[in-house]
């Protein structure tokens, strides 16, 4: 009887003891230690990788938008090179200094300065204007068959578009040696591309691979419009946008809602998904000084026509146009109102015949108009840590 | 001879249900379904599992100090292998990559039993136990990276757990049923997150939803050559919660047994 006493005993001290156990604490762990500790000298990175799976919310899935899946080891690695201004002529430039996150990765001037504060010949796109890049653009799965890069939409993937941004004179001026150099002359990559590629053997197609994954895994779905399309979703994504007002919407921003689905929606998309559109003409000017699509394809049909853009943190993507010519959205829709030019190619949605449209907005148009555009910003994306600049 | 037809029908059709779960996160050991009667009564017990994903070996025992109370003790030890999930490649399919892990538990209960029905023949008997045990798992490198490296996790976890259960012993048979309300607690881990997205995802879904509550049913079929039984055995997770989905936790374990009942033993000599 005692002895029974005694193990009863103890097993009642032994489910104490466990009841008084801790919660579960997993330590993650991604890079080998000495690995970690040399990367850690120079980037602030996780040693739990950030997720770059996009979760888009149902209103865009349900039209068929899904975003590629991101392989995880070659985004961080692009992430890391996106940033680095090592991979410039001048050693000050990046993809981050005309892509800045705050602005949704887009520049505040109206045309950019790269190395040796050369001046660009275009705006900078935003690539935050988009829901995501994998979802949205051409990609190495659909190739061709998605949405070209680019104002003249002369690019198809995002390796074939950051290629030549290294490249290009006006932006980082790097030839293929060049770039392989000097990311092999920063202890930091060596790791890094071991993780993403198996070995450390620097090429440019592995550059220019990484960041497009980086860039591919860059997405805005979570602005105020996204939450609205969210909770109205029903049978039909499109009338439900169309036919009724949001109820989180203030009276401004229905109001302008109404406005963009009549006057903007058949280029620019009802849904921010995808534009029906690839290229049109807007006109900007009775003739264009840069032809645009026509400059890559020569064809006389294509000159002065210029990506639609998704509008998708617009408020925070000033000065518009490819040019960079417009500072606001209120010049932007005073365009619309009674600017446009004439010109050959514009697009049948912006004229009569032979004369351009004049919408004539209302002072009170304009301003609700404006009120629903900033219903785009989608405020996570510009401080997200999995997207921001890691050097220390 | 009626028993043994049924004994082989049993284990061919356990054999088909055992088939394709997950071993990675937790496995169920075979629950110790007691048969005790009377004070001094023990069983001792060496179990084994074989198949084309596993192997493991079990040690189980069961002891009567005093008449209606009981001592248990299981250990379990199991090898597994298998693929895992561990990046999505494309809109429609998932890298896998192939994994082997081991699983150990250490578990220690204590209950009582009483005798019911017209002749006595039903034992019911209730059970809580604690244990403690440690999980591994180690991935091959994704077939993207064409590296040989091995990417490892392993945790240690608790479990609690109250069992009652239900059995019946002829002269040359015995069966019993159980219901364990197990709860298990995952402690300290290392999880090399280099093995993808998913697999860390669903580790971390394990670590967050700790403790797992959940059912585990079994039932055990048992053939007696005095001193000595066979029995089949099967324990189950009853998946009904999400979570459980998602993590794809094993939901059968079958294994074969060898039990000795020591008091039969000294009987015979
Ligand atoms: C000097 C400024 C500058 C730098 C540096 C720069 N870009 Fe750009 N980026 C631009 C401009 C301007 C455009 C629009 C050019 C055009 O359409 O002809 C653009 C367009 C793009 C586009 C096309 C977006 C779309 O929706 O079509 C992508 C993607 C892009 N850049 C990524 C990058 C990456 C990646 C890097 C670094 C390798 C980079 N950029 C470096 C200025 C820059
Ligand atoms: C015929 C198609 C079409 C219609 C209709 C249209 N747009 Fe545009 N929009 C374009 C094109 C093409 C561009 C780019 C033009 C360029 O840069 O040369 C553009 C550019 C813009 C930009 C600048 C984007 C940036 O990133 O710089 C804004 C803002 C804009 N449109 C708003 C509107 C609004 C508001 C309406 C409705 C009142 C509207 N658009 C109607 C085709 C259209």
């Amino acid at each position: 009887m005692k002895k029974l006493h005694v193990v009863l005993t103890l097993f009642g001290a032994m489910l104490l003891a466990a009841a008084c156990n801790k919660k579960s604490d997993f330590n993650y762990y991604y890079y080998e230690p000495a690995d970690y500790a040399l990367i850690s000298q120079y980037l602030n990175l996780p040693d739990k990788p950030d997720n770059y799976l996009s979760e888009l919310p149902k209103h865009l899935t349900s039209l068929g938008l899904a975003p590629r899946p991101v392989q995880q080891d070659k985004a961080i690695l692009g992430r890391v090179l996106f940033y680095d201004t090592h991979l410039s002529k001048d050693g000050k430039v990046s993809c981050a200094s005309c892509h800045k996150q705050e602005l949704a990765f887009s520049d505040d001037t109206p045309v950019s300065r790269g190395v040796f504060d050369r001046a660009g010949d275009r705006n900078s796109i935003a690539l935050g204007s988009v829901l995501s890049f994998a979802a949205y653009y051409g990609t190495d799965l659909f190739g061709p068959s998605g949405i070209p890069f680019f104002w003249d939409n002369r690019a198809n993937t995002a390796s074939e578009q950051n290629l030549s941004s290294m490249t290009n004179p006006k932006e980082m001026d790097m030839s293929h040696a060049d770039i392989t150099n000097a990311v092999q002359a920063q202890p930091y990559y060596e790791p890094l591309f071991r993780m993403a590629y198996g070995d450390g053997q620097v090429t440019p197609a592995r550059v220019s691979e990484a960041i497009g994954e980086f860039v591919n895994a860059i997405g805005s779905y979570r602005s105020k419009f996204d939450q609205e399309a969210e909770k109205a979703i029903g049978y039909n994504v499109y009338s439900n946008i169309e036919l009724s007002n949001f109820s989180g919407f203030s009276q401004a921003e229905n109001r302008g809602k109404k406005l963009y689905l009549d006057n903007c929606a058949s280029c620019h998309s009802t849904t921010q998904g995808r534009p029906p559109k690839m290229k049109a003409n807007n006109g900007l000017d009775a003739s264009y000084p840069d032809a645009g699509v026509g400059g890559i394809t020569n064809q006389a049909a294509d000159m002065g026509m210029f990506k639609v853009p998704l509008l998708r943190n617009i408020a925070l993507t000033a000065p518009y146009m490819h040019d960079g010519r417009f500072a606001t959205l209120e010049q932007v829709i005073d365009h619309y109102s009674s600017g446009i030019q004439f010109h050959p190619n514009l697009s049948s949605e912006l004229r009569v015949g032979n004369t351009p449209l004049k919408l004539n907005f209302t002072a009170q148009d304009k301003s609700d108009l404006v009120a629903f555009l900033n219903t785009l910003t989608d405020e996570q994306l510009l401080t997200e840590k999995r997207y921001a600049n890691p050097f220390k | 001879m009626i028993s043994r037809a049924y004994f082989l029908v049993a284990v061919s059709l356990m054999l088909v249900f055992a088939a394709c779960t997950s071993n990675r996160f937790y496995t169920p050991n075979t629950m110790n379904i007691p048969m005790l009667t009377e004070a001094g009564q023990g069983t001792v017990a060496g179990g084994l599992t074989t198949g084309s994903k596993n192997t493991g070996w079990e040690a189980q025992a069961t002891y009567s100090p005093v008449k209606h109370l009981g001592l248990m003790f299981n250990h379990f030890d199991l090898r597994h292998k298998g693929e895992a999930p561990t990046n999505q490649s494309s809109f429609f399919f998932f890298e896998k990559t192939p994994y082997e892990g081991q699983t150990r538990l250490t578990e220690g209960a204590v209950g009582g039993y009483y005798q019911v029905g017209p002749q006595k023949e039903y034992l019911l008997s209730l059970f809580t136990g604690f244990g403690q045990g440690r999980s591994e798992n180690r991935y091959s490198a994704p077939p993207d990276q064409q590296s040989s490296e091995i990417y490892v996790s392993d945790w240690r976890y608790q479990r609690y757990f109250i069992q009652p259960a239900l059995s019946l012993k002829y002269n040359r048979f015995q069966v019993g049923t159980g219901i364990r309300f197990a709860w298990v607690n995952y402690l300290d881990g290392n999880i090399s997150s280099r093995v993808g997205q998913l697999e860390t995802q669903r580790i971390e879904l394990l670590e967050n939803s700790s403790p797992l509550f959940f059912t585990e049913m079994a039932w055990s079929i048992g053939w007696r050559l005095k001193p000595v039984v066979i029995s089949l055995n099967s324990t189950a997770v009853v998946r009904g919660k999400n979570t459980l989905r998602d993590l794809d936790l094993a939901s059968n374990y079958v294994s074969l047994t060898l039990g000795l009942n020591i008091h039969e033993l000294k009987k015979k000599f």
